[in-house]
């Protein structure tokens, strides 16, 4: 059994100047695969648009109850004058890595997260946006003083704990969609077939069930049954397993993702609350009650 | 007798299986405070099952860290196998293996105390669940640690290693394992704590959440000392005169730097969980009782750096 981890295509345009690394290259799989996550993302956003144009119908709920949990998931963790300012982005984030995770069910196409450089680009673009809204909501003096909080000694400290919030998310990330992404290839592999002639063997075998069933009286012929159970479950076992590393994986990791930027930004906005509200009980000279 | 094949399959086999111990108890912990939360308040039904689906998925990502590396050892291929390749590679599981164990076990208590929370105040159960996220990204970071200083082990592999260099990758990832204990059992008493204690009192949210984060940074302090002579362990070099007396001198220096961020973390984690607990009790003493908790942990954290000086001092000798 051979299986190929690193076999990748990667095209190295700035070899030249010494670096050698992959990092420098292009990555000519998953820029393919990312595009076809993109399609098939701007696919699923022309039919919205098409059901939603017209009066209600059932198409049409499916795309308003996904866009109505993210409204409440923003609502109650920006707060209300937030909820706008915000809920492109976070939305934005989950659909996409979404799709890049679930884009592996294709034939001839991996999941775009399994790279490294996919799920890192996806982390620190989070990680990023979030400071900047910090620097924005905060303003820069109170965005440094941060770093030196409780002690001016623990600066180096705060910023490795920031530093790290790229790497555990990106990681993540990273290594659940490898890791579900690997264990389906070696069970392909066990099973000596790959993706495309598995799915033609799935259909045909389905099929030929139902056909048999349709005109053939299966009781009477119990190994011509015993063997198409066999074959049944064989597939639905395949199908289950790639169903929940393809899918269900792919959605908790993307959809902890989200959690994770949603936490991080409702973290810097809620700063500035408190500071407001503290700089308007002292302007009234009330107590502060807690 | 003892071949570098022996060695390597060992080592594929101990990453995933020290790190499956810890993600089976973590996550039946974690299922069951859930369950248990939802028997009390079952009004919670919603908040309960998003706050153990994210807790979940952040208690198994430890293991799956583990799964990468050991794939990557079983199919990555690269240099030919000798027996310093091998014996590095043992540090590499152990390094991952043994903090994966650690965070599991540590984020599944965070969760348990947010579930129990979340069943007292479904309502405030939002706020609840950006703590425990906070708390476990943060009790996560020593399963990153420890992967990235597998790669970058992984990195330095070449065939013109001698035994000394692989006795010198091996100090870097025991370093790296027992520094993870430590910090993870300190970790996970503190964000137990903070959790229930925003629980108890939602009003004293606003204070129990800045402390939170303050003291999950202090009690990550050996953690980093760790990482940071760990790395210095992959990138010094062995002494060419007595390479015998150096490779001793590294693997004193990994025990000692990792064994000595143990009583710290777990200690400086006790004192501010119970710290939390009276800022929920009494949010008024909330100046009070953080400077002494800070003064105490500054105090705690001075035996970590003695361990530390030590560790240098036998490095650099």
């Amino acid at each position: 059994m051979k299986i190929d981890l690193f076999n990748e295509k990667i095209l190295r345009p700035i070899e030249f100047l010494g670096l050698k690394n992959d990092f420098w290259g292009i990555h000519i799989d998953t820029l393919r695969n990312t595009w076809i996550a993109m399609f098939v993302l701007f696919t699923l956003v022309l039919i919205a648009r098409h059901f939603l144009k017209r009066d209600l119908n059932p198409i049409a709920l499916v795309f308003e109850q996904a866009v109505s949990f993210f409204d409440d998931l923003c609502r109650e963790s920006f707060g209300g004058q937030f909820k706008y300012k915000y809920f492109s982005f976070v939305s934005t984030i989950f659909f996409f890595t979404l799709s890049c995770c679930v884009v592996g069910l294709l034939p001839f196409t991996d999941e775009a997260t399994k790279d490294l450089n996919t799920a890192f680009a996806l982390g620190s673009m989070s990680f990023f946006y979030v400071q900047y809204q910090k620097i924005k909501v905060q303003g820069w003096g109170a965005y440094f003083k941060e770093f030196t909080k409780p002690f001016f000694v623990l600066l180096p400290l705060n910023i490795i704990g920031e530093i790290a919030k790229i790497a555990s998310m990106s990681f993540r990330l990273f290594g659940n969609i490898l890791g579900g992404a690997i264990i389906f290839l070696i069970m392909i592999n066990a099973l000596e077939a790959y993706k495309i002639y598995f799915m033609i063997f799935c259909s045909v075998t389905l099929v030929l069930y139902w056909l048999t069933n349709k005109f053939v009286d299966l009781k009477k012929y119990k190994f011509i049954d015993v063997t198409f159970k066999t074959l049944l479950i064989l597939v639905f076992f395949v199908a289950g397993m790639q169903m929940f590393f393809g899918i269900f994986e792919g959605f908790v990791q993307s959809f902890v993702l989200t959690m994770l930027t949603i936490t991080y930004l409702a973290v810097a906005i809620q700063e500035e609350d408190e500071h407001e509200r503290d700089s308007n009980n002292q302007k009234t000279g009330d107590k502060v009650i807690c | 007798m003892l071949t570098p094949e022996i060695l390597h399959y060992l080592a594929v086999g101990l990453a995933v299986a020290l790190g499956s111990i810890g993600t089976g108890i973590g996550q039946g912990i974690g299922a069951y405070s859930a369950i248990d939360a939802l028997s009390r308040q079952k009004d919670g039904n919603d908040q309960v099952f998003r706050a153990m689906i994210i807790g979940l998925a952040f208690i198994e990502s430890g293991v799956i860290l583990a799964l990468v590396i050991t794939l990557i050892t079983l199919f990555g291929g690269g240099a030919t196998m000798t027996m310093p390749i091998a014996v590095a590679e043992i540090g590499i599981a152990l390094a991952v293996g043994i903090a994966a164990t650690a965070i599991s076990i540590a984020s599944s208590f965070a969760l348990k105390s947010a579930c129990q929370s979340i069943a007292r105040q479904p309502f405030f159960a939002q706020k609840i669940l950006t703590l425990m996220m906070l708390a476990q990204s943060i009790i996560e970071a020593p399963v990153v640690f420890a992967f990235i200083i597998a790669l970058v082990i992984r990195s330095n592999f070449s065939e013109s290693m001698t035994i000394f260099d692989g006795l010198k990758f091996l100090s870097a990832g025991i370093c790296m394992s027992l520094g993870c204990i430590g910090p993870c059992i300190g970790q996970g008493i503190f964000a137990s704590a903070s959790c229930q204690a925003a629980g108890l009192n939602k009003d004293a949210y606003n204070r129990i959440f800045p402390f939170s984060i303050i003291n999950e940074a202090v009690i990550e302090t050996p953690l980093i000392f760790c990482l940071l002579v760990s790395i210095l362990l992959i990138y010094l070099p062995i002494s060419e005169f007595k390479p015998i007396a150096s490779t001793i001198n590294f693997l004193v220096a990994g025990l000692t730097i990792g064994l000595g961020s143990f009583g710290t973390a777990i200690s400086a984690g006790f004192v501010a969980g119970k710290s939390c607990y009276q800022i929920a009790l009494e949010p008024e003493n909330y100046s009070v009782l953080f400077r002494t908790t800070i003064l105490s942990q500054a105090f705690i954290e001075s035996s970590a750096i003695y361990t530390l000086i030590i560790a240098l001092s036998l490095i650099t000798r």
